[in-house]
């Protein structure tokens, strides 16, 4: 057996066994703080399918975060690992609605399709400070980025309380959002809309723009050697760039779709943490766009199970964010069965020289 | 509203925000002098804070609940530590975890306790009193801006001092200094590196604590969901500018207080809110640009200066 594939299929059985670890606390946890830990579990582990209209939650609760988890790949691709999809997720969202709500020039789907490419530049420009001031003077990109989703937040806020709030409806948020605009719905009864298939759209072409592109090469190359790309006369500047604005523009696309997609209102009061959540879904799919889909639909479907379990039960709903933190710890931790893979290796490699 | 600004209570202000940023500058300070940038000093605050006030609610005893409190800062530092290190997780993975781990846990943890998910004001929790200096209380103007802060306030300020004596004065300070500057010549002369730095997170889980109970029972008797917002990052921003400097890390968070202090007043004086709120964070970006622009331009100069001092011995 080769080196490669022995890889890969130990990051499969760690990825299973940091899930199956994470699931156990998980249900460890349910059985030691509810007073019926039975009917807690049974709506967190089976609730997402019982009924059309949960398994529409579940999709609904998946497109975001198929959109965040391509973007963290592509925006952790050079090996910079800023959190700029966080602030952009929540940017693309305003922007989405002021673009909906004060755009004027087109109306209908002609107004959705102009909305939606304004945020992915806006957006993608948005990505852009953190790298620069991180290639340019060395400032860490994490906490740079971290910080500026602040003063993206505070921006927006100022935005939005000043020129979306409806001060007049009972219900908390912006102006309604014009019903034309939206995605058709895709099935009957659900929000499942259009927006799922932009999503599965999306993770085609950010797996061809990293896989099967001379810039998603570069982009990767950097990632892997970055002194090396350097040396072989590769711009790396000009490519972190590249891969910042699309990383941050498909992270406010998914902000941006949320607006076109049944949401009556704008009504966002924080961050929405799914620049994290989207580190998350990324990490467990191994960086590779073509994993997102299924890494994206595993936390929707444990995200929906705690939404149910939050409405039935006396658990809340944030231990999915343990669950991840859990999940995020032993995949990352390379130490994780390092010495059964390398046993293995050896035994492997040892043999193969008997052979020949 | 220029008069608020040369008022003595401005300058109260500027203390009264600015001691969990020094807190968490000395978290991240020392951290970060054993090799591990800690970004999860933010959490910490938020886990001890929500610690204490639980145990002095339920409890109704002070000195234990800021022992429980200071006790999970340490077990947080060492538990980010363990992954880091022992398991050798990606640093912003391990931090991206505990955040995450952190932002559920406390929700949890406080619905399961008080049944509320917003904030501990159902249970009643107990805070630190602030305290009077003597003599200096009756001073006019300095009396009023540096007595009467809270208990945690001072400790801020002498933690600094302590922070400096355990860096440039033990042997243990030596020690996380040399693991830090380079892992593999202390590993040579028989150090431990792992259990070195994990001593420095430790220390750094302690501090962060201390800056996390001072929100929730020192400024504040109450725990509010993600009441940090952030304030452990702008501490790791002011530890960056200080240069590794405990009086440095001090002064630029007082420089981050004075721009949060700045603005309070204008949102008071009807400044749009959001924009102000932005002030603190775009000082704190603006604070790190400058501050690695200036580390950078050292550096190429130091290697530019190298390279015409070859070239000359070369020549001669």
């Amino acid at each position: 057996m080769s080196n490669k594939k022995l890889d890969l299929i130990f990051s499969f059985i760690k990825t299973f066994l940091a899930i199956l670890i994470a699931m156990v606390v998980a249900l460890i946890i349910i059985v030691c703080i509810s007073d019926e830990p039975l009917e807690a579990l049974h709506s967190f582990l089976l609730g997402p399918f019982s009924n059309i209209r949960r398994i529409g939650n579940l999709v609904e609760n998946t497109v975001p975060l198929i959109f965040v988890g391509l973007g963290v790949c592509v925006l952790w691709a050079t090996g910079k690992r800023t959190l700029s999809g966080e602030g952009c997720y929540y940017f693309g969202g305003l922007f989405g609605a002021l673009m909906a709500l004060k755009f004027t020039l087109v109306s209908g789907k002609a107004l959705t399709v102009t909305s939606l490419v304004a945020v992915i530049i806006v957006c993608g420009l948005l990505a852009l400070l953190p790298i620069i001031v991180n290639v340019k003077y060395g400032a860490d990109d994490f906490v740079v980025s971290l910080l500026f989703n602040y003063v993206i937040f505070y921006v927006g806020n100022y935005i939005f309380s000043n020129y979306l709030m409806d001060i007049n409806s009972s219900s908390s948020g912006s102006y309604l959002l014009p019903e034309d605009t939206f995605f058709p719905t895709l099935v009957e009864k659900t929000k499942i809309n259009g927006s799922l298939i932009v999503a599965l759209v999306m993770v085609f072409l950010t797996w061809f723009f990293l896989y099967k592109t001379k810039w998603g090469y570069r982009i990767r190359l950097i990632g892997i050697n970055a002194n090396y790309a350097k040396y072989i006369g590769i711009n790396v500047l000009g490519m972190c760039l590249l891969a910042q604005f699309i990383g941050g523009a498909i992270s406010g696309l998914g902000g941006g779709v949320e607006m076109f997609g049944h949401n009556p209102r704008f009504a966002w009061f924080s961050l929405t943490n799914m620049g994290w959540d989207g580190i998350m879904v990324a990490t467990l799919a191994y960086y590779k766009p073509q994993y997102i889909l299924l890494s994206a639909l595993f936390l929707g479907y444990v995200r929906t199970g705690a939404d149910i379990m939050n409405r039935t039960s006396d658990v809340a709903s944030e231990i999915v964010l343990v669950i991840q933190a859990i999940m995020i710890l032993f995949i990352g931790a390379k130490a994780f069965m390092a010495g059964t893979q390398q046993k293995l290796r050896v035994k492997y490699s040892t043999e193969e020289k008997k052979e020949a | 509203m220029l008069s608020s600004f040369l008022s003595a209570e401005f300058f109260y202000t500027i203390i009264r925000v600015s001691t969990p940023l020094i807190f968490a500058a000395m978290a991240s300070l020392i951290a970060r002098k054993g090799g591990v940038t800690n970004i999860t000093i933010d959490s910490t605050m938020l886990m001890s804070a929500l610690t204490g006030v639980l145990v002095s609610a339920f409890t109704q005893n002070l000195p234990l609940a800021i022992f429980c409190g200071l006790v999970m800062g340490v077990v947080m530092g060492i538990f980010m530590g363990y992954f880091h290190i022992m398991m050798n997780t990606n640093l912003i993975l391990t931090g991206v975890a505990i955040n995450t781990f952190t932002r559920g846990a406390t929700v949890m943890i406080l619905y399961a306790f008080t049944g509320d998910k917003g904030s501990s004001s159902l249970v009643k929790s107990l805070a630190v009193g602030n305290w009077d200096i003597p003599v200096i209380k009756d001073i006019p103007i300095l009396g009023q801006i540096i007595s009467g802060h809270n208990g945690f306030t001072y400790i801020a300020f002498l933690s600094v001092i302590f922070t400096w004596y355990l860096m440039y004065r033990t042997p243990l300070g030596l020690r996380i200094r040399a693991v830090g500057e380079n892992s593999s010549a202390a590993k040579s002369v028989g150090e431990n590196p792992a259990k070195i730095k994990l001593i420095a997170l430790a220390f750094s889980g302690f501090f962060s604590a201390l800056g996390g109970m001072y929100m929730s029972m020192g400024n504040m008797s109450v725990f509010i969901t993600n009441m940090t917002g952030g304030r452990g990052f702008i501490g790791v921003a002011a530890d960056a500018m200080g240069r590794g400097n405990p009086i440095g890390a001090m002064l630029a968070s007082l420089l981050f207080g004075t721009a949060n202090a700045v603005a309070n007043v204008l949102q008071i004086n009807n400044f749009p809110v959001d924009m102000v709120m932005a002030i603190p964070y775009v000082v704190s970006i603006a604070g790190i640009i400058i501050y690695s622009a200036h580390e950078q331009h050292k550096k190429n100069s130091k290697i530019k200066k190298a390279i015409a001092e070859a070239e000359r011995g070369e020549a001669a």
